[in-house]
């Protein structure tokens, strides 16, 4: 079973995820750039509603220290279901029944994980709302909600039947590729600005 | 007379300094500590994670070379060490306070 979702806070996924589990269901894999979940039916041989749990990198690990993150969680009877060395939110889920029910055990620990969660958000809200900032001021603050002004050729709204129909259709891909990335990189940068949010302010 | 910055430390971290006076990889120090605690103190695998890092930043442990190629074993440093015994007087200076209460 596939289910798209996004989150903005890492407690609400962690939530969801479980909820589903306990409907007879194992989180299987993440994708994390498509928010999509997969999750298996549970079968005979799952002996235990597993519960998954959410860990957050900000930084990158090396290979080795990698293994080492995945290893002492499997030695603590956690599997590591989806999750990059790179970075990003790792999940955890329980490998047998008499596993611990969670991954931290104190609440300063799970707060850290929080702020890490939210600092990394706004700093690519930061980035990305520099760059949509910086773009707009650079092209002379045009207004890109006007779809005139996404094209840049002179005189081609004053031309006529035939030539102009033309020269749109010629245009058009070269607009769109000049705008595209700046409306990608404003909700991108929109959405993280929320988590930041969402994540800096709940304690 | 002004206290050390770091003081006090927190129970898990008390435990883990103590655990680690021995070369021991993450896993080997939760069970050290509940073993050493008597079942009392079950550190979490994400919590001790964080731990051994901020600790490892701190440079109150350090990571040590081991025959296993798949955990990092560490051990605490000087500086811990010298950290663990601040702490443990402390704590008996609070101890030997509360005798003198009755307690």
């Amino acid at each position: 079973m596939k289910k798209f979702h996004v989150f903005l806070n890492l407690n609400d996924e962690e939530n969801w995820i479980n909820t589903i589990q306990e409907e007879g269901y194992r989180l299987d894999w993440v994708n994390p750039f498509l928010h999509c979940y997969t999750f298996q039916p549970l079968t005979a041989d799952d002996q235990f509603n597993p519960y998954t749990r959410l860990d957050f990198r900000d930084k990158g690990m090396s290979r080795r220290n990698y293994q080492d993150y995945r290893q002492f969680f499997s030695d603590s009877g956690w599997r590591l279901v989806a999750g990059s060395r790179h970075g990003g939110i790792q999940y955890l889920q329980q490998k047998t029944m008499t596993s611990d029910r969670d991954i931290f055990s104190d609440e300063r620990s799970r707060i850290r994980i929080q702020r890490r969660f939210g600092r990394f958000s706004l700093f690519y809200a930061t980035f990305f709302l520099s760059y949509v900032f910086a773009y707009w001021k650079m092209t002379g603050s045009i207004n890109f909600l006007d779809i005139r002004n996404w094209y840049l050729t002179p005189g081609l709204w004053q031309m006529q039947g035939e030539w102009f129909w033309k020269a749109i259709i010629f245009e058009t891909p070269f607009a769109v590729m000049r705008v595209v990335p700046l409306f990608i990189f404003l909700v991108v940068g929109i959405y993280y600005l929320c988590r930041a949010i969402r994540n800096g302010y709940q304690q | 007379m002004a206290r050390n910055e770091n003081l006090p430390l927190t129970e898990t971290t008390y435990y883990i300094l103590l655990a680690l006076t021995q070369p021991r990889h993450g896993y080997a120090a939760i069970q050290e500590i509940e073993r050493l605690s008597q079942g009392t103190v079950k550190v979490a695998a994400g919590t001790m994670y964080g731990a051994i890092e901020n600790l490892l930043k701190l440079k109150w442990i350090k990571e040590v070379p081991s025959s296993d190629k798949r955990r990092r074993v560490y051990r605490i440093t000087e500086t811990g060490q010298s950290m663990l015994q601040l702490e443990t007087q402390r704590l008996r200076g609070l101890g030997k306070l509360a005798e003198t209460f009755g307690y």
